[in-house]
């Protein structure tokens, strides 16, 4: 019977509007069938898995803790960052793993509060995207430090120096932002999961069971526990948006509280929570991708949930261009002489073929293809297009922060940058670590929240209206 | 704990940009005050070069009629330092009683981020163990500690040699006067283009030189206020 | 000797047409035993799939202020006033010329450690009136993951007969008297 299902939905038509009744939340199956979808990947995996699993454990260890074991042995003189760049490759890709952050909260607290309803089954992939990539994230300020090992010194606590954190610092402010986010968005993956921990533990023996019966907090589904469940994410969804703008805005006064050219400017905290959002969904969509394919969700990730989010990837990609340009402009317009000798060095100087490529990953190719149904309905041009996003995102944290850096107001301390490999090493290694991380996790988190598939599909229904049906959603409140 | 700020000394540097010959005399002398490392020509062509009083050298004009524009920068000790707000740990903070800005080596855990703040890019970087081969640490000041890797550090205007000053005044039963310590690269200047004093002792010859009108002040329109002032006046530079 | 005792009706809510909101069953059977005159603090429910309160003719849940909530983003907003206020008393450090207090960069880790303690807070006023975690037995059927959803009915022993045949005649598949176990 789940042979069946899946290669009915694996044989999806992708346009879908011809028959309505293949949109997701119109064509409901029997409850327990759904649950076996979700639970046969999760609780089986096959050796080309364990393959990839080890080899990513590799790198990991390798490139990430091997080069940073030696980096602390001899020094942060090993990688590219020099008088004036401070900051290079560890930064830009903090930058970008924050950013990626940015994904889950928004898919899923915004999609929440607005009622959007084809954000069902795509919230718990896209939140569980947040919390591995602020662990991934996380790691680099602390590996960029000169002297890690008192990187305490930074925490707000008693201690026998007598001595608190500068709280007029950016970098404070970025480690209390940083956790607050962190603890605030595993909470909230956490508490939508409670009933699919539950119905997990109920298919589960051995080692899994004891895990989901401990995680499940004893859920029995009881009215009361749906309500306090309910209440708490209305309020959480509310509370988490601010905070993930506050995330993203703090790591841009990192760069904004400055007095350095290209960096100090009051644009650039939308600017960097409008590209964060713009690199994060694009990464929901690129991920999401990924599982559907190989967790076989076929039943759960429908082409409209694509659609949807490739319509919201198209809204940021023309937010981005608008904040894009506000930056861009004034400097050009107006600005000192080293904001033209920056502008320069990034239009035809040495960051000219990372800005024109960021430039053409960024606006020409999404704006110039999304507006396509049939590219928004076809996975391989999603693919591509959302990993050409991410690599501009890249980009564009690579020329602001080690990039700006090499311009300043003095043109004898000018100097030009070139990352080396241990720095390579760690940035390519939190990649691994990211997908290994989603890897293991996916196998013991249930990726498609059931029970908020099964509300929704309550809620949706079809009525006739003159001569056609149209599809009509009900008020759950 | 009080706003207004009661400062014991208030150094200022004044260096006269019509004398300096750009011999790198200070330079030198500094490094051996102050136990900086040498890192070798590798590292100097990655920028990574530790000075902490460097000749900028900018060329007037073009060719043939060019002239050589020496300049020396160093840590301008600014009254608003963009460099030590930012700082997570008050590794680097403005000292009242001195009216400097002060560097604690074991404060800091080397985000670098004051580096990136300061306009004059005067901040230097530990980015390896300081390395002095024989029989360079036998020149080694004991006054100065010798700075770990992964450690931000830049120009004390010989902060060790104004509380040498201070101690030797205090010996002798009177308070610290002009002349009392001179620093390093001041010391060491064959032109005398480096001036340092106290603008809180009348005497100093640095009223004068301050309020010549040729003064100017390095990027002073960042509002920084920087304590060092450069002389500059027409076509008199040297070279 | 205990009076009261309890029944757990299972419901199945896949019927005819309807994939997953049959609801006819328990619904009937909730109003038969409120005619019997069971309240509706001795029914409960326990379903997979979170059918409202309305969809199932119950009475809303009693709202309230989420206290919990409140103390905790209070406690975050006074953890955040003793680091940018206090802490400048303790050790007085000037850095850029600035003030030791009183300027617009306490706002950013105030809101931060707020909406940290307000998180925190919803937590655990979600576990508070949920009581979780328990680990204590419970009464519990795991089919409500295969699409039934259980009716627990607590009620005098007297009337046993009356309740089962409540619960059968409006659809139930199986009536029992649960056992508490652990989960």
């Amino acid at each position: 019977m789940l042979a069946d299902a899946q290669t009915k939905f694996k044989n999806l038509v992708w346009p879908h509007e011809e028959n309505p009744r293949e949109r997701l939340l119109l064509d409901p199956i029997p409850q327990e069938e759904m649950n076996q979808i979700m639970l046969k990947p999760m609780l089986s995996a096959s050796p080309a898995y364990w393959l990839v699993v080890a080899i990513l454990a590799a790198i990991v260890a390798v490139c990430i803790f091997g080069v940073w074991a030696y980096q602390i042995r001899w020094g942060m003189g090993i990688d590219g960052t020099r008088r004036p760049v401070g900051w290079g490759i560890f930064i830009s890709t903090f930058v970008f793993w924050i950013g990626i952050s940015h994904s889950g909260t928004f898919v899923s607290a915004i999609l929440r509060v607005f009622n959007a309803e084809f954000r069902r089954p795509i919230t718990r992939a896209a939140e569980l995207m947040v919390t591995i990539s602020l662990a991934c994230g996380g790691l680099f300020p602390v590996v960029h430090l000169g002297r890690m090992w008192v990187v305490y010194f930074m925490v707000p606590m008693p201690n026998q120096r007598q001595l608190w954190p500068n709280l007029q610092s950016a970098l404070v402010w970025d480690l209390l932002a940083i956790t607050t986010y962190l603890i605030s968005s595993t909470i909230y993956v956490y508490l939508p999961m409670i009933p699919d921990l539950a119905m997990a533990r109920d298919h589960t023996t051995g080692w899994r069971h004891a895990l989901y019966k401990i995680t499940s907090l004893g859920w029995r589904g009881a009215e009361y526990e749906f309500h306090y469940l309910h209440k708490a994410l209305n309020i959480m969804a509310l509370a988490i948006i601010p905070i993930m703008f506050s995330v993203h805005t703090i790591v841009a006064w990192d760069f904004a509280m400055t007095q350095q050219i290209g960096w100090s400017t009051s644009i650039l905290g939308p600017y960097f929570v409008i590209g964060a959002i713009f690199s994060g969904v694009s990464a929901v969509i690129t991920l999401l991708l990924v599982v559907r394919r190989t967790m076989h969700l076929e039943y759960f990730l429908r082409p409209e949930h694509f659609d949807a989010l490739a319509k919201l990837v198209l809204i940021f990609a023309i937010s981005w261009v608008y904040f894009f340009f506000n930056d861009f402009f004034v400097e050009w317009y107006g600005g000192e002489a080293a904001g033209h000798a920056l502008l320069s060095f990034q239009m035809h100087g040495g960051l000219a073929p990372y800005w024109w490529a960021m430039l053409v990953l960024n606006i020409v190719i999404p704006l110039g293809t999304l507006w396509s149904k049939k590219v928004r309905s076809s996975p391989i041009a999603l693919f591509l297009i959302t990993i050409g996003i991410n690599i501009g995102m890249y980009l564009e944290r690579v020329i602001i922060v080690p990039g700006f850096l090499q311009r300043n107001r003095m043109p004898f301390n000018w100097g030009e940058y070139t990352p080396r490999l241990p720095e390579l090493s760690i940035a390519f290694g939190t990649l691994a670590f990211f997908i290994l991380l989603y890897m293991l996790a996916s196998k013991i988190i249930p990726l498609i929240p059931v029970w908020e598939v099964l509300e929704g599909q309550l809620s949706h229904s079809r009525r006739r209206i003159g001569q056609t049906v149209v599809t009509s959603v009900a008020d759950l409140e | 704990m009080s706003e207004t700020v009661v400062n014991d000394h208030q150094w200022k540097m004044v260096i006269d940009l019509d004398t300096c010959t750009g011999c790198q005399a200070c330079v030198v002398a500094c490094h051996a005050e102050n136990n900086v490392p040498t890192v070798g020509a590798e590292e100097v062509r990655r920028g990574r070069s530790r000075h902490w009083i460097r000749i900028e050298r900018y060329w007037d004009g073009e060719y043939p009629d060019i002239k050589a524009r020496f300049m020396p920068v160093l840590c301008q000790q600014c009254g608003h330092a963009p460099c030590e707000p930012v700082c997570p740990t008050f590794a680097t903070y403005h000292s009242d009683t001195q009216d400097l800005n002060v560097q604690v080596y074991n404060r800091c855990i080397g985000t670098r981020y004051c580096a990136n703040n300061c306009p004059y890019s005067a901040r230097v970087f530990n980015w390896f163990e300081p390395y002095f081969p024989d029989p360079m640490q036998e020149q080694l000041n004991p006054d100065v500690t010798v700075r770990g890797r992964g450690v931000m550090e830049k120009c004390t205007f010989c902060i060790q040699r104004i509380h040498y000053g201070e101690e030797t005044a205090r010996k002798e039963g009177r308070s610290m006067r002009d002349g009392d310590m001179v620093p390093a690269c001041a010391q060491s200047c064959p032109t005398h283009a480096i001036t340092f004093g106290d603008f809180l002792d009348p005497a100093s010859p640095i009223h004068a030189l301050m309020e010549s009108p040729r003064a100017i002040r390095l990027l002073n329109e960042l509002g920084t206020d920087p304590a060092v002032t450069y002389l500059k006046g027409g076509d008199s530079n040297v070279g | 000797m205990p009076t009261r005792m309890t029944l757990l009706g299972l419901f199945n809510t896949t019927g005819p047409g309807h994939p997953i909101d049959y609801l006819g069953p328990v619904t009937g059977a909730m109003d038969s035993l409120r005619i019997l005159g069971l309240r509706e603090q001795d029914m409960a429910l326990m379903m997979g799939v979170p059918y409202t309160s309305k969809m199932l003719g119950r009475p809303k849940i009693h709202e309230r202020i989420p206290w919990v909530t409140l103390i905790g983003a209070l406690i975050g907003l006074g953890t955040a006033w003793a680091l940018t206020f206090a802490t400048q008393f303790h050790y007085p450090i000037r850095v850029g010329g600035r003030p030791f207090w009183g300027n617009p960069t306490a706002w950013i880790p105030i809101f931060e450690l707020t909406m940290l303690g307000l998180m925190l807070g919803t937590l655990f006023n979600f576990l508070w009136k949920c009581a979780f975690p328990s680990t204590q037995p419970q009464v519990y059927n795991p089919d409500i993951n295969h699409g039934r959803i259980a009716l627990e009915a607590k009620f005098d022993m007297r009337y046993e007969d009356d309740v089962q045949r409540a619960m059968l005649e409006n659809g139930a598949e199986q009536v029992y008297e649960p056992e508490k176990k652990p989960l």
